[in-house]
């Protein structure tokens, strides 16, 4: 725990980080990734296991292209417009966002970065993020609504996302 | 792969982080919402699940952590205009009671957000409107009907009565934030 605060100048807010501090997060159920000694016995139970039981055991991968791996075979970062076209094709609805740089970030109440949504992913633009409609990464293997953002080639935020 | 973690995946660096963005989410929630008292429950709601999903964040500078604080308080908000109430699902799982927000803080809050002119902005903008679509908008968004029975109230059809809806929304917001329309498309 932090011994000292600096302050966001606003007092609701500052205790608001108190509590937060002082958050004992409940145990989750949560299985680490086996150790060299389990492995083999662990490789030995994969064989009779069903992937129902390995979900359980690994955690699972938290990108949306790993649980749905047709997505993942369909992204093509650098063209977005291929990449809608095979995902509709397969099924999936696509809701396009746009992000752009804000370029009054830094100020308060400024986002780094402006969004909006577009019908098409205009020209010039690659693919920067996929998720489910409401932009969360965990999906489930019946999902069929993708987010899908997108931004122009050379922006800030696409190069801190492709470093 | 990213070489490293950025901090935020810790207790302390996420503190640090808190202290560094939360004014600036509070301020953005406080444009969005026009109320600094559901801005910060909105705030308060960005920041548990982002604390539940911290070890998460995959990014490396303060920039991405930005971002990624942004992105989820764009969907807290997003929920938050769809359902017409703030959701405090992480903040019950963590037990965090939001604090109120005391005369001072509500002042502080409406100055940062520029509150006054957004106001002002919106009732010019309302004022300018056709009566149709100040009706329309009046029974949407401060009566809450559904389209079928504003259709009903103005004698329209249920197409006619969601465009009137639309474009009074598009409208206004233009004219609080020129570069996005979230609130026609997340209210229509």
């Amino acid at each position: 725990m932090t011994a000292h605060r600096e302050t966001t100048g606003i007092v609701a807010l500052d205790e608001l980080g108190r509590r937060l501090d002082a958050v004992v997060e409940r145990p989750r159920l949560r299985v680490r990734r086996p150790r060299r000694w389990a492995a083999l016995a662990l490789g030995l139970l994969a064989l009779v296991a069903t992937p129902a039981i390995a979900a359980v055991v690994f955690e699972g991968p938290e990108r949306v292209e790993d649980k749905l791996p047709e997505v993942a075979a369909a992204i093509d970062r650098s063209d977005p417009v291929a990449t809608g076209r095979a995902l509709e094709e397969l099924g999936f609805r696509v809701q396009w966002t746009l992000i752009t740089d804000n370029p009054n970030r830094g100020r308060d109440g400024e986002t780094p970065t402006r969004w909006r949504a577009v019908d098409a992913p205009p020209t010039g633009t690659r693919i920067l993020s996929v998720s489910s409609r409401d932009g969360d990464f965990k999906v489930d293997p019946d999902t069929r609504n993708l987010q899908i953002e997108i931004s122009p080639a050379g922006s800030e935020i696409l190069r801190s996302h492709e470093e | 792969m990213r070489p490293q973690q950025h901090a935020l995946a810790t207790r302390d660096g996420f503190s640090e982080a808190y202290t560094q963005h939360a004014r600036s989410i509070l301020i953005f929630l406080a444009r969005r919402t026009c109320d600094p008292e559901t801005a910060l429950d909105l705030t308060a709601e960005t920041f548990a699940q982002a604390f539940e999903s911290r070890r998460r964040f995959r990014g490396n500078t303060d920039e991405d952590a930005a971002a990624w604080f942004f992105g989820i308080a764009r969907n807290v908000l997003s929920r938050y205009v769809r359902r017409g109430t703030a959701e405090r699902r992480a903040l019950t799982r963590l037990g965090i009671e939001v604090p109120s927000l005391e005369p001072e803080d509500l002042a502080r809050v409406v100055e940062l957000a520029g509150l006054d002119d957004l106001r002002g902005a919106v009732a010019r903008e309302l004022g300018a409107l056709t009566d149709e679509h100040r009706e329309a908008l009046q029974l949407r968004v401060v009566e809450q009907l559904e389209y079928d029975d504003i259709a009903r109230r103005l004698a329209i059809t249920e197409p006619a009565a969601r465009a009137r809806v639309s474009r009074g929304l598009r409208t206004i917001g233009r004219a609080l934030d020129p570069t996005t329309t979230t609130i026609q498309e997340r209210l229509t």
